[in-house]
């Protein structure tokens, strides 16, 4: 399985993977819906403010991951993740995901960010956690913390949680939820490119 | 005056980002206003009561290493303070600024000594408790251990 970057050359795999199963969770989006998702990709792209991490196999995408940078907090923000059958059980979609959950940590660890958000309800979070930190090598560095819960039909009233989402979540609240690399592994980074700095450990 | 420094860092669509933000760019300030040999945590400790009030569970402060090491120890020593950990995010070499907009603000240049960059997070066993308290119908709260 090859895990890499896309273009916005490339966004036909994304309509690609709508058109196999153009469900999230347990929502189905609209034809229309998705192109203006497309669209607001493109716009993404080629501002540099998105990215979409993308597997595939045998040349067809499996799995994506978009996320949104947000240059002026050094934060990145993961908006959608979507596997080719939402059928497909975690266990195995975790090994599929991981690849680019790991992919775009490294990116944006290499720019200095060391957060970044994602929106679940609070129990796939958890199936997350739990087991995609078995697959994922760099799942397991980050800590986290719950920013805000988003009731179900309601927005956060942060435009921050808001912006990116491709809808209001009417199945159960929505928590977002801050993954921040531990300092263990910030100390090593950071020294890089500042070799006076010492590196205190904190007391997690 | 932190309107001021909001509408001038964040001109675009980000206005409720911004807003969001402010709160915890008025922590950074407080820590660049009080000089080293003065006690800050019983300020950043008041702050911080209203940062939660307002549903904002992190700030940053700006300082030498020595210095936000040395502050740890009043973290560790206030019952409000001792509540957040934190992490490194950025070293701002001497005489330069931060590439990233959130962590210039409020601050001068240092012409002298590098400054490191601190996020402090409210830690998450705190923030259930938060959020358990505003009855979400389907929120536990989990933190790290209970995944083990």
């Amino acid at each position: 399985m090859e895990t890499r970057e896309i273009t916005a050359d490339e966004l036909h795999y994304v309509k690609f993977m709508f058109n196999v199963d153009p469900r999230i969770e347990k929502k189905t989006f609209t034809p229309e819906q998705i192109d203006r998702f497309i669209l607001h990709l493109k716009d993404g792209l080629e501002k540099h403010t998105t990215m979409v991490l993308m597997s595939f196999t045998d040349g067809d995408p499996v799995q994506m991951y978009i996320a949104y940078l947000f240059e002026k907090i050094a934060t990145g923000y993961v908006g959608l993740v979507k596997t080719i059958k939402t059928s497909v059980h975690f266990k195995t979609s975790a090994r599929m995901l991981a690849p680019a959950f790991d992919l775009l940590a490294e990116i944006l660890q290499e720019r200095g960010y060391y957060k970044v958000l994602m929106t679940a309800s609070e129990r796939n979070h958890n199936i997350r956690n739990l087991i995609m930190r078995q697959c994922s090598t760099h799942l397991g560095t980050y800590d986290w913390y719950d920013e805000v819960v988003i009731p179900r039909n309601e927005k956060s009233g942060v435009y921050f949680y808001d912006i990116n989402r491709l809808s209001v979540n009417t199945e159960s609240s929505v928590v977002v939820r801050m993954f921040v690399l531990k300092q263990e592994y910030r100390i090593p980074l950071l020294k890089k490119s500042n070799p006076a700095y010492v590196g205190t450990l904190n007391a997690n | 005056m932190p309107i001021d420094r909001e509408h001038h860092v964040f001109q675009d669509s980000d206005i409720e980002c911004s807003t969001t933000l402010l709160h915890e760019f008025m922590a950074h300030c407080v820590a660049i206003k009080n000089p080293t040999n003065k006690s800050v945590a019983p300020t950043l400790a008041k702050l911080c009561i209203e940062l939660e009030k307002k549903k904002y569970y992190k700030f940053w402060l700006a300082g030498t290493e020595q210095f936000l090491n040395n502050l740890n120890i009043e973290f560790q020593n206030n019952d409000c303070l001792n509540r957040y950990t934190w992490y490194d995010e950025d070293i701002i070499p001497a005489n330069e600024k931060s590439k990233t907009v959130v962590f210039n603000l409020n601050r001068q240049i240092d012409n002298t000594n590098d400054r490191l960059v601190r996020v402090y997070m409210l830690r998450q066993e705190s923030r259930i408790q938060i959020f358990r308290e505003m009855n979400h119908d389907d929120y536990t709260g989990t933190v790290v251990e209970n995944l083990k």
